[in-house]
């Protein structure tokens, strides 16, 4: 086979080193004569690998809704895509994944159906939340029995079209992941005990929440603090991707923020936080889950909350986390069945005051970490 | 890796070696005594994959149905255990990222830029948390990053085989492992599974996701044999590149031998001085550089080079490649077909800008 490109070794007399960068240069385009790139609809979770899993997600799919904050500004309709959910029930019980919910919520269902959802009971440990809806006679989702899915093993994620919205195998076997410590971003000033605010750290929750130098913090959520130490303690309560409402004083005025925390890597990056933001958004909640299975399939945030199958179809658990470029966690199925009841029953119903957001606290802070502010 | 991508894309490619603070204290953490009470489970067990064929599925552009998932699927799981039990963490210093341990006496595979340089020492994680000593030998740089380590201590190691990166298609389908993050005692070598996107001269592109503490681990085909070693990424989820394993086979002798070589491409890759293309018997001379080996050694236009140091030349390419692979000084031994007639010549070889 003759091919047109030709290249140099070294340097031509006239032409230098010019000569020799494009030589190079030409070897790798002529290259694509033969090795071009993999057509983008046959990558692992391009379109037509995925159109594979069809089947697979058929069943499943149609227990999948989309949960949306239905929020009406003055003439705009501005409604935000916030997770997937799922129905467990056939009553009418939707379960999604708690830490992204936020605003007036509404499920769309695949038959077309727009429904408005309350939320009747939220896992914080597992970041889960129950939605009631009201409808019946919903196609409940089947759960796997059985062991979890093996490592290698396909995984589908359904979303509202026929195919899967993304596809991976299972990673790891089921592990706990470690809670870490809520960073609000922000530092103390140190003289005296007033919780009052040195420097606000950039793109921290503290930052997005607009609090600025010299305020003083009165209230985390709901609960009354006078020193620095009371704001670590009411902080050590929640959790990376938890929303919650503080009062300051500025100057002579009080104001409500509302401020998502972080966790203490995204807050303060470094190489290896870069890294796992290639690739997309994490979730803001991604740690301090008992029991998990990793997964590789790439999803979005917002594609977190509904279930995942294996190739019978059945839901092997709940999509609860983007946690990196290479991992994504589900909650075992057996898991997830075992809170079912408790989601449902009220027993985890959020406080009434905020129920609509429920991103506030729970009753009884436990024990604290350090510094929540660094 | 410049020569691939525009400018921008180049800015977002990372290396996947990780000199973290974060995963460190999770590597420490991990290696306690825990890692003693895991040792046996790990040892007896390396069972060889069997050569089984490639079911046909492997060969379609797309699985076309459950069916086809399936016997990808079985195929997968059968081949993780091992794949897995090949894999290694490797701590060099401070930093950290992963191996493949591909002789029964404990080569192992990994990144140039995980070894930094030759003859120093390591420590070696095995999958089940077991540490063991070894030394970085040879490391082949230069936008290649193959690297190379040997496990100084005495025993019976878990292995992959190594396979051929030259006859990859697009869209094979490839399964990488690696200790992203870091070792962690309570997670195994994290699998991944993904496709070839491409497979250009001196990378292999894949989907198979990677990131920081992935750097030197394996990727393999679906055969169970290395194919590739985790080297950088970028800001695609799709962007994976890997070495390819044939820079380690063919560069073996001098990887064992810890050499240190291709630092930088321009100024130390070997060149020949001519001009050609591809032929039937080898590679067509259509111009000599004046003043450059090839010229001095009395090559002409329109000679035919076909083999270089015995081993037959096919095309452009793969002269361009094998002479790259060489550093300026080294002497070659070229034969060549001018007219009827069959040549041999011995070539001293020099930098581009000699």
């Amino acid at each position: 086979m003759k091919v047109e490109s030709r290249i140099q070794f070294g340097r031509m007399h006239r032409r230098g080193t010019v000569l020799m960068a494009a030589a190079v240069l030409v070897l790798f385009l002529s290259a694509t004569g033969q090795a071009q790139r993999l057509d983008a609809a046959r990558l692992r979770n391009g379109s037509a690998v995925r159109k594979a899993f069809r089947q697979v997600v058929a069943d499943a799919r149609q227990s999948t809704v989309r949960v949306f904050d239905v929020q009406q500004s003055d003439d705009e309709k501005d409604d935000k895509d916030l997770a997937l959910g799922v129905v467990v029930d056939s009553a009418g019980f939707v379960l999604t994944k708690a830490s992204e919910l936020n605003g007036t919520l509404e499920c769309r269902l695949q038959d077309g159906r727009k429904l408005s959802a309350r939320i009747v009971g939220i896992h914080r440990d597992y970041d889960l939340a129950m939605l009631k809806i009201d409808a019946t006679k919903l196609p409940a989702v089947k759960w796997a029995s059985g062991d979890d899915a093996a490592v290698g093993a396909w995984l589908a994620t359904p979303g509202m079209d026929q195919d899967p919205v993304s596809v991976g195998v299972v990673s790891v076997a089921r592990r706990k992941i470690a809670r870490q410590r809520a960073v609000l971003g922000i530092e103390f000033v140190a003289d005296g005990i007033r919780p009052k605010i040195k420097q606000v750290f950039p793109n921290s929750g503290a930052d997005d929440a607009g609090l600025k130098a010299d305020d003083i913090i009165t209230a985390v959520a709901g609960q009354v603090v006078k020193t620095r130490e009371a704001v670590k303690r009411a902080l050590s309560a929640f959790r990376p991707g938890d929303t919650l409402d503080l009062l300051i004083r500025r100057g002579g005025d009080e104001k409500l923020l509302r401020a998502t925390l972080g966790d203490p890597v995204s807050s303060f990056p470094n190489r290896a936080t870069l890294q796992n933001r290639l690739g997309g958004r994490l979730s803001r909640r991604r740690t301090g889950f008992d029991a998990i299975l990793q997964h590789d399939t790439v999803l979005r945030p917002r594609d977190c909350g509904g279930v995942i199958v294996g190739l019978d179809g059945r839901a092997i658990g709940i999509n609860i986390a983007r946690a990196g470029r290479i991992e994504s966690y589900a909650i075992p199925a057996a898991v997830v069945v075992s809170l079912l009841d408790d989601l449902k029953s009220g027993k985890l119903a959020p406080p009434k005051s905020v129920a609509k957001t429920t991103e506030d606290d729970e009753p009884a802070p436990p024990a604290l970490p350090e510094d929540a502010s660094k | 890796m410049k020569r691939l991508c525009d400018s921008s894309l180049c800015r977002m490619l990372f290396s996947l070696f990780v000199p973290f603070a974060v995963a460190l204290t999770l590597a420490y953490g991990s290696l306690g005594s825990t890692a003693v009470a895991q040792t046996e489970a790990a040892v007896d067990t390396a069972p060889v994959v069997a050569p089984v064929p490639r079911d046909a599925v492997f060969a379609k552009p797309v699985p076309v149905g459950i069916e086809d998932l399936r016997i990808i699927e079985n195929r997968v799981k059968a081949l993780v255990k091992q794949l897995q039990l090949a894999t290694v963490g490797v701590r060099n210093g401070r930093a950290a990222g992963s191996g493949v341990i591909v002789s029964k006496d404990g080569f192992v595979l990994t990144a140039a830029h995980v070894c930094v340089e030759p003859g120093r020492n390591v420590t070696l994680i095995l999958s089940d948390g077991r540490r063991v000593k070894g030394k970085t030998l040879g490391t082949f740089r230069g936008g290649v990053d193959a690297g190379l380590m040997k496990i100084t201590e005495k025993g019976d190691w878990p292995v992959a085989e190594m396979g051929s990166s030259k006859k990859l298609k697009l869209g094979d389908w490839c399964i990488a492992t690696g200790h992203p993050g870091g070792f962690d005692k309570n997670r195994a070598p994290v699998v991944r599974l993904g496709r070839v996107v491409l497979n250009r001269r001196g990378v292999i592109q894949t989907d198979c996701t990677l990131v920081g503490g992935d750097s030197g681990g394996p990727l393999y085909d679906i055969d169970g044999k290395v194919i590739g070693i985790n080297s950088r990424i970028g800001a695609n989820t799709n962007w994976n590149f890997h070495v390819p394993v044939s820079q380690f086979s063919d560069n073996w002798d001098r990887l064992v031998a810890a050499e240190d070589w291709g630092g930088d491409i321009r100024k130390r890759r070997a060149v020949i001085g001519i001009n050609g293309e591809d032929h039937d018997h080898g590679c067509l001379i259509t111009g000599v550089a004046e003043g450059l080996p090839a010229a001095q050694a009395g090559l002409k236009k329109d000679d035919i080079i076909t083999k270089l140091e015995g081993k037959p030349i096919k095309g452009i390419g793969d002269l361009a490649k094998r002479v790259g692979s060489k550093k300026p000084g080294d002497k070659v031994k070229i034969e060549i077909l001018r007219g009827e007639e069959t040549l041999e010549m011995e070539v001293t070889l020099v930098k581009p800008n000699d």
